[in-house]
């Protein structure tokens, strides 16, 4: 287990991660959520020692360089395009390998892993985003190591990548390794995650199970259209059952189809179309992060 | 620290850079030592006894950048790619990563120095005879240039990579190493003198360049030396506490 405690860092005056604790579970993916500049990937960085700040992170109860060989413990991803560009693909890995005593031979196993066989004698100066991901997934798959801490790894993927990245950090966490990662892409991570790790302006402000954390941030809705939504909105406002317009019918919140399939038919009104809306993470992380976006759009605080 | 030497060397000889700019000292090697030194050697310079000693001295002096751009190449490649993120995740220690940059430039620099040392003699001496002149016989103080050599061509590529480590900008750190030595001391001694020779570089210099007796120089060459020594172990101090307390971001 990941065991993160106490994180905090300050840029000048600013506090980029304010007194972040949470843990990363073997088996599991934890996903890492938060808007722009919320402080992700500098949680990531001071959870490795790339920064300088308070607060620590144990691997398995030591820190990660009181190991002997930290590459066996986590592989990372902390950007796509994490290498020089005249360097071949190969020689990258091969550089890392020997900087973390893996057998060299590990590197073209890797790279056949993320699909990049064909490119090891590249320069990957020229690699799109989506094959630099690749890369740096590579790398930190070389040690084979218990804990993998990826951020943003999707980006750039087409959605076959996406796929199959998905079905690869899965398979990783069956062999009881964890997985930490971030991302944009919320219906991916609702997909992936098994635990979810919410920050907004360097707070913490979610970290449980992700059915949990829809479930809690976001009711289900009944969408409900028919012939007159006038009369119904009335028989509702009557029921004291709360309900918003959308479309052609009305989004009622806080009970079932039948009980709106009922309340219609009692009232001699014919349902057009009756469905529930379920919750959705990206609902649901809009609701937590509302306000603690650091770079709102006009847009955003409209939809609020 | 074997597994991050390692590492270090593979980085050195696995870009294209290395090749282009070792490359290119060698062509400016040849050309100098062959043809300015050699082909080309003006007549007066022919009754120097001291002409290939000068020729070394000379090449020593003007290829020791090359080392250095590989030593500040290596270093500040790191923070523009964020391959350092890579090397300080799979060592457990922030000064092995460093001490491996310094034994692995010292090697390269070295070597680099004691080839331009070993050929840049030969190359004029055989410049001297394919264009069927003379030269006198010459006094060659052997150990005199191995020493100063070899620490010149060191320091100039250790002053290279802490520039690289203080500053960690590319562009900052290449132009610092080409401004500082030539143009910046240049105009602190219009008002400094003679005592220039307490700047770095300067020291640096008159450590190679002073005559045998040392006499052209308030200080010896030995001494000379022991000024750059100080400058750089200072550099150093600074260089390695910023190296281990400051994010690599």
């Amino acid at each position: 287990m990941i065991k993160v405690e106490h994180l905090s860092k300050k840029f000048d005056k600013k506090l980029a991660v304010d007194d972040i604790s949470f843990q990363v579970d073997t088996g599991k993916v934890t996903g890492f959520l938060g808007p722009n500049g919320a402080g992700k990937s500098t949680t990531m960085k001071l959870m490795l020692g790339l920064a300088n700040g308070s607060g620590i992170t144990l691997y398995d109860g030591k820190l990660l360089h009181s190991y002997d060989q930290p590459s066996q413990i986590v592989g990372v991803l902390l950007e796509a395009k994490a290498f020089h560009p005249t360097r071949t693909a190969r020689n990258h890995l091969k550089v890392l390998a020997t900087a973390g005593n893996i057998p060299l031979k590990r590197v073209d196993e890797v790279l056949d892993i993320v699909g990049l066989k064909s490119e090891a004698k590249h320069t990957p100066g020229k690699f799109s985003l989506g094959m630099g991901q690749r890369l740096g997934l590579a790398a930190a798959l070389l040690a084979n190591p218990l804990y993998l801490l990826l951020d943003e790894p999707g980006n750039g993927l087409d959605p076959e990548g996406i796929v199959w990245l998905r079905e690869f950090l899965k398979s990783y966490t069956d062999k009881d390794h964890g997985v930490f990662v971030s991302s944009h892409l919320l219906s991916e991570m609702s997909q992936l995650a098994d635990n979810v790790v919410v920050i907004g302006k360097g707070k913490l402000l979610a970290d449980m199970p992700m059915k949990d954390f829809i479930v809690s941030n976001v009711s289900t809705t009944v969408y409900v259209r028919v012939s007159d939504k006038d009369k119904l909105a009335k028989v509702l406002e009557a029921k004291d059952i709360k309900f918003t317009k959308s479309d052609n019918g009305l989004e009622v919140m806080g009970v079932k189809t039948d009980k709106v399939g009922k309340l219609a038919f009692d009232n001699k009104l014919p349902i057009l179309e009756l469905s529930t809306k379920s919750a959705s993470l990206e609902k649901a992380f809009l609701e937590v992060t509302a306000g603690s976006e650091e770079f709102a759009t006009k847009g955003d605080k409209d939809v609020k | 620290m074997l597994n991050e030497l390692k590492a270090e060397f593979k980085k050195v000889f696995s870009v294209r850079s290395t090749y282009i700019i070792f490359g290119l000292m060698l062509a400016l090697l040849i050309f100098f030592g062959f043809y300015v030194g050699g082909w080309h050697t003006d007549k007066l310079d022919l009754l120097d006894p001291t002409r290939l000693y000068r020729i070394t001295q000379q090449s020593i002096t003007f290829l020791a950048i090359f080392p250095a751009l590989i030593a500040l190449l290596l270093f500040t490649h790191e923070f523009r790619y964020n391959t350092i993120s890579y090397s300080l995740t799979l060592s457990n220690n922030r000064s092995k990563v460093l001490a491996s940059k310094i034994i692995v430039i010292s090697i390269v620099a070295v070597i680099a120095t004691a080839v331009v040392g070993l050929l840049s003699p030969l190359l004029a001496n055989w410049g001297i005879h394919a264009n069927h002149l003379k030269l006198i016989p010459q006094h060659y103080y052997y150990l005199s240039i191995t020493w100063k050599g070899l620490v010149y061509g060191w320091g100039y590529a250790m002053a290279g990579l802490v520039i690289a480590a203080l500053i960690r900008n590319q562009i900052g750190a290449l132009i610092t190493l080409f401004v500082v030595p030539d143009t910046v001391e240049g105009l602190l001694g219009i008002w400094l003198k003679n005592n220039i020779v307490y700047l770095p570089f300067s020291a640096l210099h008159t450590m190679l360049g002073v005559d045998m007796n040392g006499t052209t120089s308030p200080i010896t060459p030995f001494g000379a030396m022991l000024v750059f020594l100080g400058y750089l172990a200072f550099g150093w101090i600074i260089a390695w506490y910023l190296f281990l307390k400051k994010d690599a971001l």
